[in-house]
C-alpha cells in the first residue's frame, strides 16, 4: 500500500475552528441535558409532563419513548446500508459504509439511554433486567435483540471493517498510532486475510439482516400486541415501524453525507451517484410509508369502531391535528421532490437534504403520535380525555441525548477516517462463490472449527436459556402465573448467603447466573464468532 | 387455594365514594392516586336522563394484560388470583400503565413521603401538632406476604415504581375482607371465593345476571357487576376527579 506522506487521511487529526464550534455547542447542549437528568433523577418524573392514564388524565409514556423508537429507527438505515453495500456489492456507496455504521452504533446507544432516562428507577433497571428479564414481555426483544444482539453485531462488524483502515493509519506517525494499531490488530492485507474479511463480513451481513428486521419489528409489537389501547392494537404497527425506521435512518444519512462532502471537500468519491442511490431507496420507503397511512387512516374511519374511530379524529381533526397534518406535509412533499428528481433523472443534492431533513421531522412527529393519542384519548372506559405536553426537562434531556450522539460522532471523526481509504489495490477481489466455497487446506482447520463451534454453541445456549431457563415449559410460553426465572445457575439461597456478608458480590452472582443473561451471552458468542475467524493468529 | 373475586351491585352503589375514603386510609396512597375509583355517570338527554355510579378497583385479571408485558416479572398473578405488584423489583418502566385498558395503575411521580395531603412538616403546621402526630402509617404495607415472601401490600413506598390496588392482600391474608368492602355503607361491594359455592358471591352470582368490564378484550377479570348494564360509549363521566399532581 501507498503511504500518505505525513498526513492521516479524511482531516483526523486535524482540528478545525468549524469543528471546534460544533463539539463546543454539542458538549453545551449535552451539559444541559445532564443537568436536567440530575434534577429527574433528584426529584422523580413528576419533573416530566407524564401523568397517569385514568384518573390523572395524562401519558405515562412520552417525548423519552417517542426518541427511543425515533433513535432505534435511525440504527436502522445505517446496518442495512452497510449491509447491502456488502451482499449487494455496491461499490459506488462504499465511501458511505463507515459512517453509516457509526450512526447505527451512535444511534443505539443513545436510544438505550433514552429508555433510562424514562425508567422510574434506572440502577434498578440495570440491575433487574439481566436477572429477572421475562422473554414474554415485547420488552424482552428491545433490551436482548435489540441493545445486547443489534448494538454487538453493529460493533462486531464496524471492528472488522475498519481493520484495513486501521492499518492504513498505523503506518503514519502520529498520536493516534497507537489506537490504530489495536484496532488493526495485525491486520497485514495478505490475500488470505482479505479473503477472510470479505466471508465474515457476507456472513455477518446476512446474520444482521433478519435479525435488525426482527428487531425493528419488537419494538412494534411493543405497541401493536396491546389489545387494550385502540389506535396502537394493529397488525400494520410492526411493518410501519420498519418502513418508518428505514425513512428516518436514510434521510440522516443524506444529512450527514452531505455534511461530510462539503466538510471534507469529498466531491469526487462522495458523488451525485451515492446521493442517488440514496434517494432511489428513499423514494421506495416513502412510498410504502404513505400507502401505509392510508391503509391505516381506512381503517380507523371507514369501519367506524367507536374507539378506533375516536383515536383516529384526535389525530385528523383535534388536538393532535396540528403534528399530524405538518408530519405527513413534511413526508409528501419529500415523496414529490424525490418523485421529480426520479422522473426527470435530474438530481439535486441540496433538494435531497431538504429531504432528509423533512423526513427526520416527520419521523419524529409521527413516533410522538404513535405513543402519546393512544394514552390520553384511547381509553375504552370513560375516563375524561387527558393531555400530555413535555416539560422543559424532557426536551433538555431528549436534546441533551442529541447533543451527545453528535459529539461521538465528531470526536470520531477526527480519530479514524470516517470513508474508507480509497486503495486501488484490493488484490482480491470480492466474489460471491469465493464465500460459499469451503476453505481449503489444513492451516484453516481450527479457525474453522473454533468460529462454527462458537455459533452453534451460541444458538444452544440462546435456545437452553430461553425454553428452558426463563419460560415455563411448553410453547408458547404463555401462562400469566410464571414471573421468575425457573432455573437459575447459582442458587438463590446460596445468592442470599453471599449477600449476608459481601451484597455486591450476590448480586453480581445473581446476574451471572440468571437466564436473561445467559440468553444474551448467548447472542454475543454467535457474533463474536466472526472475531475468533477473522483475528485466530496464523500460526499457533 | 381459594379464588379470590368481587362483585358489585350497581343498584345498590349510591356514589358516596366511602370506599375511595377506605382504601386511601388503609393504603395510605399518595395525593391524585385512586386504587379504588368511583365514576359517576349519566346517559340520555334532558329531559330523560339516567345518573349511575361504578366502582372500579383492579380488575385483578386472569389473563391480566399487565402481567404479560412486566419485563421483571414486578407485577405477577399469585395462586390465589390476586394480581401483585412487588414494588422491591419493579423499574418503572409503566409497561402495565400503557398495556392495563382499564387505568388502574398509579406511577409514584414524585417521593411519595412529600405528597401526601397534609405536610406534616409543613411550619405552619407544628405549632397545632406539637410535632405529636406523625403521618399515619400502616404497618402491615411493610410485611411481605404470600408464599413468595415478596412485598406487595399498600402504597406510598418509594418514588418511581408502580402501585395499584391490591385486594388488600394484607387483609386478606388475615380473612379479612379488602377495606372498600369493609367500609361500604349500604354492602354493594362483596369480596369472596368463587370455588366456594356457600361464599356470598358465588350466591350472589348464581342467583343475578352479571357483567364483567371489557369482557371482550378476553383478559378474564376477577371482579363481577350485578345489577347494571356495562358503560359504553353513549355514557358520560360528570364530576371526575380533578387530581394531577
Amino acid at each position: 500500500m501507498r503511504g500518505h506522506g505525513e498526513r492521516l487521511p479524511y482531516g483526523v487529526g486535524q482540528i478545525t475552528p468549524g469543528w471546534l464550534l460544533l463539539v463546543g455547542l454539542a458538549a453545551v447542549v449535552f451539559a444541559s441535558g445532564l443537568q436536567a437528568y440530575l434534577q429527574q433523577l433528584n426529584e422523580g418524573l413528576v419533573v416530566t409532563g407524564l401523568r397517569d392514564i385514568g384518573t390523572m388524565g395524562g401519558a405515562p409514556w412520552g417525548l423519552y419513548v417517542a426518541f427511543d423508537i425515533y433513535f432505534v429507527g435511525i440504527s436502522f438505515a445505517g446496518i442495512t446500508v452497510a449491509a447491502l453495500i456488502r451482499l449487494l456489492n455496491l461499490k459506488e456507496l462504499k465511501p458511505l459504509s463507515r459512517m453509516a455504521e457509526l450512526l447505527t452504533i451512535i444511534a443505539l446507544i443513545l436510544a438505550a439511554l433514552a429508555i433510562l432516562a424514562d425508567l422510574g428507577q434506572p440502577l434498578r433497571g440495570l440491575i433487574n433486567l439481566p436477572r429477572y428479564a421475562r422473554p414474554q414481555s415485547p420488552f424482552f426483544g428491545t433490551f436482548t435483540l435489540v441493545v445486547a444482539g443489534y448494538l454487538f453485531a453493529s460493533v462486531v462488524y464496524f471492528f472488522l471493517d475498519g481493520r484495513r483502515d486501521a492499518a492504513v493509519c498505523a503506518r503514519v506517525p502520529s498520536r493516534l498510532q497507537g489506537f490504530h494499531r489495536l484496532w488493526a490488530s495485525g491486520y497485514q492485507g495478505t490475500p488470505a486475510e482479505q479473503e477472510r474479511h470479505h466471508r465474515t463480513s457476507f456472513w455477518l451481513a446476512i446474520a444482521i439482516v433478519p435479525l435488525l428486521i426482527t428487531a425493528h419489528s419488537t419494538l412494534g409489537f411493543v405497541f401493536g400486541l396491546q389489545v387494550g389501547r385502540p389506535g396502537w392494537y394493529s397488525a400494520l404497527q410492526a411493518p410501519a415501524f420498519v418502513v418508518m425506521a428505514g425513512i428516518s435512518g436514510l434521510g440522516l444519512l443524506v444529512i450527514l453525507a452531505a455534511i461530510f462532502r462539503w466538510a471534507l471537500r469529498e466531491h469526487e468519491r462522495l458523488n451525485l451517484t451515492v446521493f442517488q442511490w440514496l434517494g432511489h431507496f428513499l423514494f421506495i420507503l416513502l412510498a410504502v410509508y404513505l400507502y401505509f397511512t392510508v391503509v391505516e387512516v381506512l381503517t380507523g374511519m371507514y369501519t367506524g369502531g367507536y374507539y378506533e374511530r375516536r383515536v383516529m379524529e384526535t389525530l385528523l381533526f383535534g388536538a393532535y391535528a396540528p403534528i399530524y397534518w405538518s408530519s405527513i406535509f413534511c413526508l409528501v412533499l419529500p415523496f414529490g421532490l424525490l418523485a421529480v428528481q426520479l422522473l426527470s433523472h435530474r438530481w439535486s443534492i441540496p433538494l435531497l437534504v431538504l429531504s432528509g431533513l423533512m423526513v427526520n421531522l416527520a419521523a419524529v412527529g409521527k413516533r410522538f403520535l404513535i405513543v402519546v393519542p393512544s394514552q390520553t384519548h384511547g381509553t375504552l372506559l370513560p375516563y375524561s380525555s387527558g393531555f400530555y405536553v413535555p416539560s422543559l426537562v424532557e426536551l433538555r434531556i431528549v436534546l441533551g441525548l442529541i447533543g451527545l450522539g453528535t459529539l461521538i460522532y465528531a470526536l470520531f471523526a477526527k480519530v479514524f477516517p470516517i470513508m474508507e481509504v480509497a486503495e486501488a489495490e484490493e488484490t482480491v477481489p470480492w466474489r460471491a462463490q469465493a464465500v460459499f466455497a469451503l476453505p481449503h487446506g489444513r492451516a484453516s482447520f481450527p479457525r474453522t472449527a473454533v468460529a462454527v463451534a462458537m455459533v452453534v454453541g451460541g444458538f444452544a445456549l440462546q435456545a437452553l436459556s430461553y425454553f428452558f431457563f426463563a419460560a415455563p415449559w411448553g410453547f408458547p410460553p404463555s401462562s400469566p402465573i410464571y414471573s421468575n426465572p425457573r432455573v437459575v445457575l447459582v442458587p438463590r439461597p446460596v445468592v442470599a448467603s453471599v449477600e449476608q456478608w459481601a451484597y455486591g458480590l450476590g448480586l453480581v452472582l445473581s446476574i451471572l447466573g440468571s437466564p436473561p443473561t445467559l440468553f444474551i451471552l448467548g447472542v454475543m458468542i454467535v457474533f463474536l464468532a466472526a472475531v475468533v475467524y477473522e483475528l485466530w493468529p496464523e500460526r499457533l | 387455594m381459594p379464588r379470590y373475586g368481587m362483585v358489585i351491585d350497581l343498584s345498590r352503589c349510591m356514589g358516596c365514594r366511602a370506599c375511595m375514603e377506605a382504601c386511601k386510609i388503609e393504603n395510605n396512597t399518595p395525593q391524585a392516586i385512586f386504587w379504588m375509583y368511583v365514576f359517576r355517570f349519566e346517559e340520555g338527554e334532558f329531559p330523560n336522563v339516567r345518573q349511575w355510579f361504578m366502582p372500579r378497583p383492579c380488575m385483578h385479571c386472569d389473563n391480566a394484560p399487565c402481567v404479560k408485558v412486566c419485563p421483571v416479572g414486578a407485577r405477577y398473578k399469585r395462586e390465589d388470583g390476586l394480581v401483585a405488584t412487588d414494588w422491591e423489583r419493579c423499574i418503572g418502566c409503566r409497561y402495565c400503565e400503557v398495556a392495563c385498558p382499564y387505568g388502574v395503575n398509579y406511577f409514584n411521580w414524585k417521593r411519595p413521603d412529600r405528597n401526601y395531603y397534609l405536610d406534616w412538616n409543613d411550619p405552619d403546621l407544628k405549632p397545632i401538632t406539637g410535632g405529636m402526630v406523625p403521618p399515619y402509617r400502616n404497618p402491615d404495607l411493610d410485611r411481605p406476604y404470600g408464599e413468595e415472601r415478596r412485598r406487595i401490600a399498600g402504597g406510598g413506598h418509594i418514588k418511581g415504581v408502580i402501585e395499584k390496588c391490591t385486594f388488600c392482600v394484607h387483609r386478606v391474608e388475615q380473612g379479612k375482607p379488602p377495606a372498600c368492602v369493609a367500609n361500604c355503607p349500604v354492602q354493594a361491594l362483596l369480596f369472596g371465593d368463587l370455588d366456594d359455592p356457600d361464599s356470598v358471591v358465588s350466591r350472589v352470582l348464581r342467583q343475578k345476571p352479571h357483567f364483567r368490564l371489557l369482557e371482550e378484550l378476553g383478559t378474564e377479570p376477577r371482579v363481577f357487576y350485578v345489577g347494571g348494564k356495562p358503560p359504553g360509549p353513549e355514557t358520560r363521566q360528570i364530576e371526575p376527579v380533578r387530581a394531577r399532581m
